[in-house]
C-alpha cells in the first residue's frame, strides 16, 4: 500500500472522530448551545403615534418609565431615549426608575453629560425626575449627583401616590442595609410596594443569571412584608419572570447595553426579549399595574396587567399576569401572538 | 506495519466509544447498571444527609453568638482579633473625620465636578496624614488569618451561592496598593451578602470590596484603598 493510500484510509475515521468529539464538546458548554433566538417574535406594530394600548391613562394613577444598564453614551442609548420621549407624548409618565449601571466607564463631568444629560435632555427639561439605583459599574459617589435623586444615600425610599418605592444597593447588601430594608417595609403603609436594585434574583440571562446568594437574604423579607413587584437589571436582556412566592420579577438591563440572543428558556420565564434595547412604561391605577415594554424601534415586546393582592389575604395561589403581549417564541409564542394581536388581555401564564 | 495501523485504528475507535458514544447512548438501563445506580443513589443520599446535618449545625451557630458574654469574648482569641481590627479601623476613621473636617461637607449637587473635587480633596487630606501607610497596617498577619477563617466559615455554609454570586458580579482584575485611588473606570465588584454577614461590621466611612480573591478595605468617600488582604477567599 502506498503512503497516499494509507493516509486516505485514515481520513474518514479521523474526521468522524473529530466531528463526534466536537459535537460532544459543544453539547457540554451551555454558552455554545444554539440560542433559541427571537427571530419569530411577533411584535405588535402599534407605533407610538397612538396612545399605547393597554395603558388606561386613569386619573390619579402613578405613571413612570423604567430603564436599566443605560449609561453607554452611544447612539443606541439615545435612540431608546428618543422612543421614551415619543412615548411620553401619549403616555405622560412623571418619573423614570433607573436600575443601575447608569454610567459605564469613566465618571468625569463629560461622561455624565454624554451618558445621561444629553440622551435624556428632553425629558430632564420637561421636568421628568430620575430615581437611580447603583449598579456595579456605578461610582457610589453618584448618590450625590442631584439629577439621580438619591439624596446622598446608597439605598433610599420614596412614595408616589399609592406606591412605595424602595431602592436598594445590591452591590453591598450588608447587615445595616438588611435591617433598614426590613424596617422600611415594616413601616410602609402604601398598598403597592415596589423594590428595585441592580442584580436580579431571578434571570434567564446566560451571561450573569440570578444572584442566588442575594436572593437567600432578601426574598424572605420581600415575601414577609408583601412586596408586589421587584425590578432589576445587570443582565442585558428583558425578561418577565412568572410570579415567585407571590412576587412579580422583571429584568430590564438592555436600555443601553444589549447581549444579543442571551436568553435561555426556563419554566420560570413569562416573557423575554433579547434582540434589541428596550424600556418599560408602567401605570399603577388602583389595584392594577399596567406595563408595556417598548423596543428601540418603538415596537411593543411585552405588556400586561398585574393585579394587586394583599398579602394578608393569604392567597394560596397568586394571580398571574394577564398578558397583553408575550415576547418569547416556542412554548409561549403562539399564546403571545394570539393575545398580542387580538389585544384581549385574557390569557394567563 | 499493517498490524500497527490496525492496532492504532482499533485504539482510536475504542477511545471514540469510551468518550463520545456514552453521551449519545443515554442511560444504559442494564440490570447491573441499575443496581450500581441504586447503590450510588443510596451513597449519595447519605452524603447529602451528612451535609444537611452539618449545614443545620452551622446555621444554629449565629443563634448561639448573642449568648456569649463579654467575659467570654475577652478571653476568646478570635474575638480579641476582631476587637483589634475594630480598634485599628476606629483609628483610621479618626483620620478620615479629621481630614473631612477641613472640607465643606458634600451635599447633592448637579455638578459632577464638585463631587469629584470633594473626593480628591478628601483623599489628599487623608494621604497627608497617613503617607507612610503600608499593607498590613490594619490587616496584620494575625487579623488576616482571622479574616480568612471567617470567610472560610461563610464558604463552608454558602459555598455554592457565594461562588455563583462572585462569578456573576463581573470579577475585576486590578493591580493595586495601599493609599491608591480605586480606578475610576473599573467596576466595583459586588460583595456577596453571605460574606458581609460573616465579617466584622464597618463604620459607614469604610467598606469591604473584593478584587479577585483579595479583600480590599476601601474608603467610600475618598475612593481610597486603605488596606488589603491577599488571597482572602479560598480558590
Amino acid at each position: 500500500m502506498t503512503p497516499t493510500a494509507k493516509i486516505r484510509r485514515w481520513v474518514f475515521p479521523t474526521l468522524l472522530a473529530l466531528v463526534a468529539l466536537g459535537h460532544g464538546a459543544l453539547r457540554s458548554v451551555p454558552s455554545l448551545q444554539p440560542s433559541l433566538g427571537l427571530a419569530n417574535l411577533a411584535v405588535f406594530q402599534a407605533g407610538m403615534q397612538q396612545p399605547p394600548a393597554g395603558l388606561p391613562l386613569r386619573a390619579n394613577a402613578v405613571r413612570f418609565a423604567i430603564i436599566g444598564d443605560s449609561g453607554t453614551g452611544d447612539s443606541f442609548q439615545s435612540e431608546v431615549a428618543q422612543q421614551m420621549v415619543e412615548a411620553r407624548v401619549t403616555f405622560p409618565f412623571e418619573f423614570v426608575v433607573m436600575l443601575g449601571d447608569n454610567i459605564y466607564g469613566g465618571h468625569s463631568t463629560q461622561d455624565f453629560s454624554l451618558k445621561f444629560e444629553r440622551p435624556y435632555k428632553v425629558l430632564l427639561d420637561a421636568g421628568v425626575k430620575f430615581y437611580a439605583s447603583l449598579g456595579n459599574h456605578d461610582d457610589p459617589a453618584e448618590r450625590f449627583y442631584k439629577p439621580f435623586n438619591m439624596g446622598g444615600q446608597r439605598y433610599y425610599a420614596y412614595s408616589k401616590g399609592n406606591v412605595q418605592f424602595i431602592v436598594l444597593d445590591s452591590n453591598y447588601m450588608d447587615p445595616t442595609q438588611l435591617n433598614w430594608l426590613e424596617k422600611e417595609l415594616q413601616g410602609a403603609a402604601s398598598p403597592w410596594k415596589i423594590v428595585y436594585f441592580h442584580h436580579p434574583l431571578y434571570s434567564d440571562g446566560r451571561f450573569h443569571g440570578p444572584d442566588t446568594d442575594l436572593r437567600t437574604h432578601i426574598e424572605p423579607v420581600f415575601e414577609k412584608y408583601g412586596v408586589n413587584v421587584v425590578l432589576s437589571g445587570h443582565d442585558h436582556i428583558y425578561e418577565r419572570i412568572k410570579p415567585q412566592h407571590g412576587i412579580y420579577y422583571f429584568v430590564l438591563g438592555n436600555s443601553g447595553e444589549l447581549r444579543y440572543h442571551n436568553l435561555k428558556v426556563s419554566s420560570e420565564m413569562g416573557a423575554g426579549f433579547d434582540e434589541d434595547r428596550c424600556f418599560m412604561v408602567t401605570e399603577i391605577a388602583g389595584d392594577e399595574l399596567y406595563f408595556r415594554t417598548i423596543s428601540r424601534a418603538g415596537q411593543t415586546v411585552d405588556s400586561g396587567v398585574i393585579p394587586r393582592v394583599a398579602k394578608a389575604a393569604g392567597a394560596a395561589s397568586w394571580p398571574t399576569v394577564r398578558a397583553g403581549h408575550g415576547g418569547l417564541p416556542g412554548r409561549t409564542v403562539a399564546k403571545a401572538i394570539g393575545v398580542g394581536l387580538s389585544r384581549a388581555p385574557t390569557a394567563t401564564e | 506495519m499493517k498490524r500497527r495501523i490496525r492496532v492504532t485504528r482499533l485504539l482510536l475507535w475504542l477511545s471514540f466509544f469510551a468518550f463520545v458514544a456514552p453521551g449519545f447512548a443515554g442511560q444504559a438501563g442494564t440490570p447491573q447498571a441499575n443496581e450500581e445506580a441504586r447503590g450510588f443513589k443510596i451513597f449519595n443520599d447519605r452524603v447529602q444527609e451528612y451535609f444537611k446535618l452539618q449545614k443545620d449545625l452551622k446555621a444554629s451557630l449565629p443563634a448561639l453568638k448573642p449568648t456569649m458574654d463579654a467575659a467570654q469574648a475577652a478571653v476568646n482569641p478570635d474575638a480579641a482579633l476582631v476587637q483589634e481590627f475594630q480598634k485599628r479601623v476606629a483609628e483610621y476613621v479618626k483620620i478620615h473625620k479629621s481630614a473631612g473636617a477641613t472640607l465643606e461637607p458634600l451635599r447633592s449637587t448637579v455638578s459632577q465636578e464638585k463631587i469629584r473635587h470633594h473626593q480628591h480633596e478628601l483623599r489628599e487630606a487623608i494621604l497627608a496624614q497617613r503617607a507612610g501607610a503600608v499593607q498590613g497596617n490594619i490587616f496584620t498577619p494575625e487579623i488576616g488569618a482571622e479574616f480568612r477563617r471567617l470567610i472560610g466559615i461563610a464558604y463552608q455554609t454558602e459555598d455554592q451561592h457565594i461562588r455563583e454570586s462572585l462569578k456573576r458580579s463581573e470579577p475585576v482584575k486590578l493591580r493595586f496598593r495601599v493609599n491608591q485611588e480605586y480606578p475610576d473606570d473599573k467596576p466595583l465588584q459586588s460583595m456577596p451578602s453571605s460574606l458581609l454577614l460573616n465579617l466584622p461590621q464597618l463604620p459607614p466611612e469604610l467598606e469591604y470590596r473584593l478584587v479577585g480573591r483579595d479583600l480590599v478595605l476601601r474608603d467610600v468617600g475618598a475612593n481610597l484603598i486603605v488596606d488589603f488582604l491577599r488571597r482572602a477567599c479560598p480558590r
